[in-house]
């Protein structure tokens, strides 16, 4: 017992004298993130980034960006595609001798199952589905497989073609393995049970670059390469992303060389990690828009000109040089910039002066008191404490109330909500991916059923009613001329700065600290240009 | 005497029973009454409304109150919580995922600080009101002042980063990941089981950081009460007593002195871990430690009830099965209770 003492007392003091190995091996990308809110790894299910991002590497879609390098959309999973003349039909063709994990080949069966399954599963992402037009009822008349490689998707809403091809690149419509899910199926659940809870196993549903090795919830993520991947071979063995909460951590983790990517960084940890040497920080345009959000249902917001005032109590600049520097750009309509038709001109600054004008003419020349929810993390609480203190100097008391998404939701789905601070992120890179949450109402289009609740909808939770503008996004996304749209598009960003109860502020930017020896981390703000498949490490 | 034994036991069942009923009771009004939507914490805030309802049918939130709760009670006594929508496990495997990994940190920490505590304690009270006392409650003192936070980001900068004497954030390097089959959860038996060395001593360097955050800012605990329970016995008749019958200050100290203070110090360790158990989150979240602080802190942040409660369910048992440990020991210790 004495000499078992003493061994494991030797052994412990061994263990704390001894420099421990530093630097990840060649062939390991070791990724250091917050990622606890992964839960489900179902594509057609789960509407998390984090998840969106790293399924992004398992799964293909049938249109993609290369991920060598991003520039356009191009044909993945299917070789090409045509679209009929009337833009009603799109033909994929798909590209020979691709496989799945499984080893199973990827057929224009895999295809149909994988926007059924999506629609009919019913979650959050199924939304896209929605949009264009598909139904239970319709959609197995629409989605045929003529013969084994090819696929014809007939659209039951007339759509520009640009926004469809954009749309089906997103993660919602990643091609899963027909064949395993079935295998796995529960309850016609097509196989999302299996999919969901596998907390660890060699094979995924996918055929992208990587695999699910383990997955240990909030611990670790190991992918390992995919050695049949069609496209390239990664020059990763594997990937592995481990949760660390804490940004100062990651900091340490990267700096000794235990990381060797770092994703939630402060702004002063990438402004001191840039000065070391072994390692570089990278920052990129994210597609998250931050916004604040007036109900007018309640007064005085249903004054617009008490909405356009507080277009000018906000200090955008001094907001963007402090709270914002280095994770977010002053942006303030709700097309992400890089995405088509978005505006880049910042008309609103502070400008208390104007404010009060606006204020007085609204008849409410001193002021007013409101309830404002804030999401309570940074940089969020911060914006609401600053908006606070400029909105103060027009008389306007604003008291914030800090809570969780998961208490704020509830609360906008019911139109409870004064005004708020949220942000969003366009599910895929085309205008009518924001432009249909901020611009329009479908209560709001003629002939609708104004009484009829619409608690997904963020314009009807802050009793938004636009119908010209609703009437407007619809025709820009059947819009085939692409000149026209964007032009449609611009005009929809001017109205709602005129009209709309939504202040739309910065796009954040992501800032990746790198070690030195990293190369071809993409990531865009178009969604789905974003991979660490191309990965090397010299 | 029998009879009083058997009314003792019983007595003890009792108030473990009242206790867990109150526990279940307290726990389930809690889940009612916080402003969350379990609903939309399960499928996300933008879902139809019909798949909305379905899954508010499916929780079982349309039944009556009461009969909620007879199922949420059958559901506890059948060790059943449901799945938490944030790690989309049962919540018991989560649990017991978890649960070892805050375990061993919190064992590790109390040994630490009742290393570190007691003695400190011992020779503040035996030289009160000298340098050495003011020195040990100084020491303790910044030891439980410290924020977990900013002394734990100290450690690692120091003996991580600068010195690499100690293994950095987590668990384990990942060089070690999956080589240890897991049989216990906690991580230095198993690999010690498997006779796995390399990996007990990366173990061992990833969990002295944490262990010592803890330990110290326990210590300061334990040794403040350590030197207030040695005090109150040094005032003692019997202390006198020893001295005059020619006992050397050594033997009076460790012979007559600590074993009186010793049924005080079991609860004061006992109660100290069980803090350890529950409060470790910071510590848990700069050394990014897998355990059960943070796994309760993202499922209260996430409005996962089923997760939040099974937690405070588990760390109200450890805690009544703690207090039930101390009260046994006491009696041991204690020839006084036995009576």
């Amino acid at each position: 017992m004495k000499r078992f003492f003493a061994t494991t007392c030797a052994v412990a003091l061994l263990g704390l004298t001894t420099p421990l190995q530093a630097a990840t091996p060649a062939d390991t990308l070791v990724i250091v993130r917050e990622i606890s809110s992964i839960s489900d790894w179902d594509p057609a299910v789960s509407q998390i980034l984090d998840v969106q991002e790293i399924n992004q590497d398992i799964y293909d879609r049938l249109v993609g960006f290369d991920r060598r390098s991003a520039e356009k959309l191009i044909p993945m999973l299917a070789e090409s595609y045509e679209v009929s003349e009337d833009g009603s039909t799109i033909t994929f063709r798909m590209r020979e001798g691709v496989k799945f994990h499984s080893g199973n080949p990827v057929t224009a069966a895999d295809a149909v199952f994988s926007l059924r399954r999506l629609l009919l599963l019913g979650r959050e992402p199924s939304s896209s589905m929605r949009q264009l037009g598909y139904t239970p009822e319709n959609i197995d008349a629409n989605l045929t497989a003529p013969d084994e490689m090819t696929f014809v998707m007939t659209l039951p809403e007339k759509l520009a073609p640009s926004l469809v091809i954009t749309m089906m690149s997103s993660a919602s419509f990643s091609i899963v393995d027909s064949k395993l899910l079935m295998e796995n199926e529960k309850d016609g659940d097509f196989g999302s049970a299996w999919l969901s809870d596998r907390a660890s196993g060699g094979m995924s549903a996918g055929s992208g670059p990587f695999m699910i090795q383990t997955y240990r919830p909030q611990e670790m993520v190991m992918l390992s390469r995919f050695d049949d991947y069609w496209q390239f071979k990664p020059s990763m063995a594997r990937v592995i992303f481990r949760h660390v909460p804490e940004a100062g951590t990651q900091r340490l983790l990267l700096e000794k060389g235990d990381a060797d990517v770092a994703f939630n960084l402060t702004s002063n940890d990438a402004a001191d990690l840039d000065k070391l040497d072994n390692v570089k920080v990278e920052y990129f345009p994210s597609r998250k828009i931050l916004y604040f959000g007036f109900n007018v249902l309640n007064k005085p917001f249903d004054n617009p000109k008490v909405i356009q005032a507080m277009r000018y109590l906000i200090d955008y600049q001094g907001l963007a040089d402090t709270i914002m520097k280095d994770i977010g750009t002053v942006h303030q309509t709700f097309i992400p910039s890089g995405w088509l038709g978005a505006l880049e001109e910042t008309p609103f600054h502070l400008d208390v002066a104007k404010a009060k004008e606006l204020l007085a003419e609204a008849g409410y020349p001193d002021g007013f008191e409101f309830a404002f929810t804030a999401y309570n993390r940074k940089p969020e609480m911060d914006l609401a404490t600053s908006f606070q203190a400029t909105a103060a100097e027009a008389g306007i008391t604003v008291n914030v109330v800090n809570a969780p998404v998961s208490q704020t939701i509830p609360l906008y789905r019911e139109q409870k909500l004064e005004a708020l601070q949220l942000s969003y992120s366009g599910g895929y890179a085309d205008p009518h991916a924001t432009t249909s949450k901020f611009a329009y109402n479908p209560g709001a289009v003629p002939g609708a059923d104004k009484t009829k609740p619409w608690p997904s909808e963020l314009t009807w939770r802050l009793g938004w009613y636009p119908e010209e503008m609703s009437v407007k996004t619809l025709a820009a996304s059947k819009e085939l001329d692409l000149e026209k749209r964007k032009a449609m598009y611009e005009e929809l960003q001017r109205e709602q700065w005129e009209q709309g109860p939504f202040i739309h502020m910065f796009q954040t930017t992501q800032a990746l600290g790198l070690a030195e020896n990293v190369d071809g981390y993409l990531y865009g703000s178009r969604g789905a240009d974003v991979s660490f498949a191309a990965v090397t490490k010299e | 005497m029998n009879a009083r034994l058997g009314w003792l036991i019983l007595r003890q069942v009792a108030i473990v029973f009242a206790t867990f009923f109150g526990l279940i009771l307290v726990t389930f009004v809690i889940g009612r009454v916080m402003p969350l939507d379990p609903v939309t914490a399960a499928v996300g805030p933008d879902v139809s409304q019909e798949l909305y309802d379905k899954v508010y049918k499916e929780m079982g939130l349309d039944q009556p109150v009461l009969v909620q709760f007879l199922d949420y009670v059958g559901s506890v006594l059948r060790l059943e919580f449901g799945r938490s929508f944030f790690t989309n496990q049962p919540v018991t495997a989560d649990i017991a995922r978890v649960f070892p990994a805050t375990l061993e940190l919190a064992f590790c920490g109390v040994v630490i600080g009742a290393l570190i505590g007691i003695p400190a304690g011992i020779l503040a009270a035996v030289k009160r009101g000298t340098f050495v006392d003011g020195a040990v409650r100084v020491v303790l003192l910044i030891g439980y002042s410290a924020p977990v936070f900013w002394k734990g980001l100290i450690l690692l900068v120091v003996f991580y980063a600068a010195l690499g004497w100690a293994g950095g954030p987590g668990r384990l390097s990942i060089f070690y990941e999956g080589l240890v089959p897991v049989r216990t959860g906690l991580l230095l038996v198993d690999a010690a089981l498997a006779g796995q060395w390399d990996v007990f001593r990366d173990a061992i360097s990833h969990i002295a950081l944490p262990a010592i955050s803890l330990g110290y800012g326990a210590s300061a605990y334990i040794g403040r009460m350590t030197r207030s329970f040695m005090l109150d016995q040094l005032k003692q008749e019997y202390v006198s007593v020893a001295r005059v019958k020619g006992l050397s200050e050594r033997q009076v100290i460790f012979g007559h002195v600590l074993p009186n203070c010793a049924v005080q110090l079991v609860t004061t360790v006992a109660l100290t871990f069980g803090l350890l158990l529950e409060g470790a989150v910071l510590t848990e979240t700069v050394f990014a430690w897998p355990g059960l602080g943070q796994y309760m802190t993202k499922a209260m942040f996430n409005a996962d009830m089923n997760a939040v409660l099974g937690g405070t369910l588990v760390i109200g048992a450890i805690f009544v099965f703690l207090n039930l440990g101390s009260d046994i020991l006491y009696r041991i210790l204690d020839p006084r209770t036995r009576a």
